[in-house]
């Protein structure tokens, strides 16, 4: 499995999964392009996995485009107000869908795996860019909103069976 | 024929997407019970007559699985049919829920359309769909 394989697929699941649930469609886009994170509340989601390989897959979003997701997963007009949890509970869901896809894709129909519970950190702007050092990620532009999802295969943790698709 | 259908997942939202979807489908529903994890759901079995039970597998304190293998060990609650709602995909686990007596297997994402065609299918229920 090279970096390659696993950035198209992270890049063309997340399009994927945010089309079939939210009819949202991202817009892959490079970070190095000067997206900007400024002003944003942003939140990190991050669900570890183990079984046929182990690692972590997280997304980064700001909390206005949690509120959007929400809206547009449950089906309502409104995205007013301010529940928090009813937002977030969304995006855990996105992430815990985009993870099983994923990991489908990567290692097959017959690989089993665990995932945690998501688990979810505020991120300041230092921290956003510490987290995303060093992983496998794709940036989509969302109604204007960076998105960021990354995926962490631990070192020796799995054998190259890749589906190569 | 009303039914009474208990929706286990410790997501509210995905709670919320079932109802509706449960709301959108031609089945006569009489009640839809709702419960985050295993545990939850089987004291609403043991209270109340559930014609289906759909649930998901990764829950804390009570896992769907762990769910499947108490109902299956229980006398009343044996026979209730089981469809999982996962966001898992492997074909070595579905085998292995089918093997335990779940009835049908729905992979997350799912749409309006595959979620009522399954639980007719599982309810053995009949609709003019034209």
């Amino acid at each position: 499995m090279t970096d390659h394989n696993c950035r198209e697929s992270l890049k063309e699941i997340v399009s994927q999964v945010f089309e079939q649930t939210a009819f949202l469609f991202p817009e892959p886009v490079d970070l190095a392009d000067g997206i900007s994170f400024d002003d944003l509340e942003l939140f990190l989601v991050t669900i570890n996995f183990t079984g046929e390989a182990e690692g972590e897959t997280s997304l980064i979003l700001p909390m206005e485009m949690c509120r959007e997701l929400s809206a547009n997963i449950l089906g309502e007009d409104s995205v007013d107000g301010d529940d928090k949890e009813k937002y977030i509970d969304a995006v855990k869901e996105l992430l815990n869908i985009i993870t099983g896809q994923l990991l489908t894709r990567l290692f097959g129909h017959t690989a089993l795996f665990n995932l945690s519970a998501p688990a979810l950190v505020e991120l300041n702007r230092e921290e956003f860019f510490s987290t995303i050092e060093q992983k496998e990620y794709c940036c989509h532009l969302i109604e204007q909103y960076p998105v960021i999802t990354t995926l962490t295969l631990n070192v020796g943790s799995y054998e190259h069976k890749s589906t190569g698709s | 024929m009303a039914f009474n259908i208990l929706i286990v997942d410790d997501s509210k939202t995905i709670r919320s997407i079932l109802m509706k979807t449960l709301k959108l489908t031609k089945l006569e529903i009489n009640q839809v019970f709702e419960a985050a994890n295993g545990r939850e759901a089987l004291e609403y079995l043991q209270g109340n007559w559930i014609d289906l039970v759909l649930t998901d597998l990764n829950m804390p304190v009570m896992t769907g699985v762990e769910l499947i293998n108490a109902m299956a060990q229980d006398g009343l609650l044996k026979d209730i049919p089981v469809v999982v709602t996962s966001t898992d995909g492997s074909s070595t686990r579905i085998s292995e829920l089918k093997n335990k007596g779940v009835r049908e297997y729905i992979r997350k994402p799912f749409t309006p359309e595959t979620v009522g065609e399954i639980i007719d299918k599982v309810l053995e229920v009949s609709h003019d769909r034209s």
